[in-house]
């Protein structure tokens, strides 16, 4: 089987068939297609997915690469009003057949659901309806051996992450422990999560969120009777030591069936070339770590750092006009991952760099940072950085009576400590957030609000890491829900590089556009921008951008 | 110029706790020959108190010095619970044992911490003075500012260290304290008290440690974790004072406070990452080879028996 062939699904016109060069994704997908086609049997008994199912289902028409797919998926959304097929299968083998019925008799909520490839050259790898109905540049559909396995992908449509996302055993039984960390009665899924140092109440909060959706799930019966359990490891925040100590805890001693909805971006930086030479799945992870995006068997959930310094900065400088800048940095992984997103906006518009500060995350004294950056006097601050170094830095430099011509700026005062803690020496500041605010009381919000105070007390210590996790719990749910219940590692992979997630409604205000290829995955590419309003209030922020793509996100 | 000015205000400001934390470290270690590593812990207990006492109020100064005063007394009976309960059972163990203890009581208050109060970033409403003093214009340095309450830190620092170096040195409970440090086993048979007075000395200690962790904490955020790293500068400075010479903290403090923030800013074009905080231990593994018979001396097995 060539279930890890390459497959392309890109939204947006102007990636057609290509990845980002700042992703450092293959630039030519497809290249590594060409065995043979699919033939993994089509399971699609599953359930429909979301209730509403108002999303295109893009990418339909995919898959089929010859396999012996059994026919379409038998559910959808329950409304559902999806246009079925739309791909442009113009491969020569298999085009992907139109989805099944939903079981609401919506028609067709799946995206090439039960992509019975009745034709498929089995061998050639023809690829067929790769792209999907905004893919109308010219998604390369049916390019050459860019074939997706022929495994019939379980009915879904991409409805909001508010689905229930539950689903029923199978009257036979769902095969029992299929693969490692499964077993009859649960899925063992494992997480870096930061449950101490310097921001481990804020971290704790993000395992919270997973836990609150596996624990609704889980209490409506699992999936195919399987309950969720989620296997955490405390790595801190940390690269190196600890996070290399709980991936051999997770993998070797409790033995996880794939990573999932984990949050920790530094652990990933260690952890992603082990998991990826193991090709244990990471299914949703956090997206902070560039390492999450460079490995085929790693599905991030948010988007990359510099993108979200692409799209903050992009806005910033349009609207203020800034000539000069002073950066704090995080001197790590994460910290360079912002900085060099910053830099490639500072650079196009010319705007000089005139003081680069970085400290070490734990680092409480700021005197110097601030004392360099003053005397520098830049137009304004852009914070490289999570949120504890630059909370200190603005207190200290509002102790030497200084504050910048303009508002700062940076990617984590998104984070409401932040305002609290520094008061009104942080208003009028600007940061990204991956999703739309909470305040906006979207389906998908509303129901993460309603779930998370059923189970925890703390809902005001949510923020947008949580609401990453939330989502990426959401998406984990129904991976495993479209996986069926015959639920291998393999076949994990196969439904989440089918381009079946592509179009998948986070209900944040933030539909996954799906770019993967054989070197790695990429699905939110979307970033909002938000300012300090009011810092001591519940609530903020206002938003001045809504989430929009990566426009540093360039084709070849 | 008027940078490295700056820097180096900032370096003797910022050096100020550094002093103080070192003065309660050597007082602590000369009665009782144990390295206090524990002390961060009471001094952050100390201050999550005074967060407790200050929290939602509209920081008004009685409330805040009332709450000051609850917080390092709460930090001096630690010291006492810590020298009786976990240090005066080992008197007769190695050397090593009771540090490793004060490690684990350190722990141990770091987990009292976040059990009951979270390991959140925390503030503490104060009314110390916010402002900076433009101090540089005096000698037409405009830009060199100074903030009060690192002035104000600053003198407490002094007027404390003093007290505590002319406690030690003028006044009978000094001399007995430098005596059970001198020669612990000869101090007993004239009938020092020395558990006694090795305890009264680990209150003092983790009162004066506490006022500068107060302080510290006051003036920028509080959280478990963060005034560890003091200490273990407090511990370079109470080298640099051959755990011995109270008089040295004033001294030694401001110095080390100035050299990080001096190796934070631009050397020869560069600017390293880090470099500010990693100084600190350069200068203790160069205090222990320059200073390598003092410390010898002072930490020869003399400890309390």
């Amino acid at each position: 089987m060539s279930l890890l062939a390459a497959a392309v699904f890109c939204a947006a016109a102007a990636c057609a068939g290509e990845q980002p060069k700042h992703l450092g994704l293959a630039a030519n997908a497809g290249l590594t297609g060409g065995g043979p086609g699919g033939s993994a049997p089509g399971t699609a008994t599953a359930p429909g997915a979301g209730p509403s199912g108002v999303t295109p289902a893009d990418g339909a028409g995919q898959g089929a690469a010859g396999g012996a797919g059994s026919g379409g998926g038998s559910g959808a959304g329950a409304a559902g009003p999806v246009p079925a097929g739309g791909g442009e299968a113009a491969g020569s083998a298999g085009s992907g057949a139109p989805g099944g019925r939903g079981a609401a008799g919506a028609p067709a909520g799946a995206p090439g659901a039960g992509s019975a490839g009745a034709a498929g050259a089995t061998g050639s790898g023809g690829a067929t309806g790769a792209g999907g109905p905004r893919s109308a540049a010219g998604a390369r559909a049916g390019a050459p051996g860019a074939g997706t396995a022929g495994a019939g992908t379980a009915g879904a449509g991409n409805g909001p992450a508010g689905a229930a996302g539950t689903a029923a055993a199978p009257a036979g039984g769902n095969g029992g422990a299929t693969d490692v960390g499964v077993t009859a009665d649960t899925i063992k899924l494992g997480g870096f999560f930061i449950e101490s140092g310097p921001v481990g109440e804020l971290g704790i909060t993000l395992l919270k969120s997973v836990k609150a959706v596996f624990n609704e799930v889980n209490a409506a019966g699992g999936i195919y009777g399987r309950k969720l359990a989620i296997v955490d490891c405390d790595t801190s925040f940390t690269s190196g030591d600890k996070p290399r100590a709980c991936y051999t805890k997770l993998t070797q001693q409790d033995k996880i069936f794939a990573f999932a909805a984990t949050g920790d971006g530094p652990a990933w930086v260690t952890a992603a070339p082990l998991a990826c030479k193991d090709q244990i799945p990471a299914l949703w992870t956090d997206g902070l770590s560039q390492n999450e995006f460079t490995c085929p068997t790693i599905f991030p959930t948010g988007p990359a750092g510099r993108s979200q310094s692409h799209v903050v900065l992009d806005y910033y400088i349009n609207k203020l006009h800034p000539k000069t800048v002073g950066i704090l940095a995080q001197n790590d992984d994460i910290g360079n991952e912002w900085l060099t997103g910053a830099k490639d906006v500072l650079n196009k518009y010319g705007v000089k760099v005139v003081s680069e500060q970085k400290y070490n995350l734990g680092e409480t004294n700021f005197t110097t940072q601030v004392t360099n950056m003053r005397f520098a006097n830049p137009d304004f601050v852009f914070f490289s950085s999570e949120p504890l170094g630059p909370i200190l830095f603005q207190k200290t430099a509002e102790g030497q009576g200084w504050k910048p011509p303009m508002p700062s700026a940076g990617v984590t005062c998104n984070v409401s400590v932040w305002p609290k803690e520094v008061g009104d020496y942080s208003k009028g500041m600007i940061c990204e957030n991956p999703w739309q605010l909470t305040s906006a009381h979207l389906p998908g919000q509303v129901e993460y609000e309603r779930t998370y105070k059923k189970y925890w007390a703390d809902w005001d210590k949510r923020n947008y890491y949580t609401e990453t996790m939330w989502i990426a719990a959401k998406a984990t749910v129904e991976t495993l829900r479209r996986a069926g219940p015959n639920l291998t590692r393999a076949r994990l992979l196969e439904v989440l590089r089918s381009g079946a997630f592509n179009g998948f409604d986070t209900g944040f205000g933030v539909k996954f556009s799906q770019h993967s290829s054989a070197t790695g995955n990429l699905f939110s590419i979307a970033v909002a921008v938000v300012e300090v309003a009011k810092p001591a209030d519940e609530d903020p922020y206002v938003l001045l951008q809504a989430p929009i793509p990566d426009p540093y996100f360039t084709a070849g | 110029m008027e940078l490295y000015t700056q820097l180096v205000v900032n370096g003797i400001t910022n050096g100020a706790v550094y002093g103080l934390l070192a003065a309660g470290f050597v007082l602590v270690y000369r009665a009782s020959r144990v390295l206090n590593f524990a002390q961060a812990g009471m001094g952050a207990f100390g201050a999550y108190v005074l967060f407790d006492v200050m929290k939602g109020s509209d920081a008004g100064t009685g409330r805040y010095i009332g709450g000051f005063a609850l917080g390092v007394a709460v930090a001096a009976g630690l010291g006492i619970l810590t020298e009786r309960l976990a240090i005066r059972p080992l008197r007769r163990a190695p050397a090593l044992a009771p540090l490793i203890a004060t490690v684990g009581v350190l722990l141990l208050l770091q987990t009292l911490i976040i059990l009951r109060w979270g390991g959140d970033l925390r503030s503490i409403p104060n009314p110390l003075p916010k402002k900076p003093w433009r101090i540089g214009r005096i000698v037409g340095l405009h830009s060199v500012v100074v903030n009060q309450s690192a002035v104000l830190i600053l003198v407490v620092m002094v007027l404390l260290v003093s007290a505590l170096a002319l406690v030690v040195t003028r006044t009978r409970w000094g001399l007995t304290i430098r005596s059970i440090s001198d020669n612990p086993a000869g101090a007993a048979g004239l009938g020092v008290r020395v558990g006694r007075v090795s305890g009264q000395a680990w209150a003092l200690g983790a009162a004066v440690g506490a006022v500068a962790s107060l302080l510290a904490a006051s003036t920028t955020i509080l959280n478990p974790y963060t005034l560890f790293l003091l200490q273990i500068k407090a511990l370079v400075v109470g080298v640099f004072a051959g755990l011995k010479d109270l008089r040295l903290c004033l001294i030694g403090g401001p110095l080390l406070g100035v050299v990080e923030s001096l190796a934070g800013s631009r050397i020869l074009g560069h600017q390293i990452a880090g470099l500010s905080d990693s100084v600190g231990f350069f200068a203790l593994v160069a205090l222990l080879l320059l200073r390598a018979g003092t410390i010898t001396e002072t930490l020869g097995d003399t400890r309390a028996s």
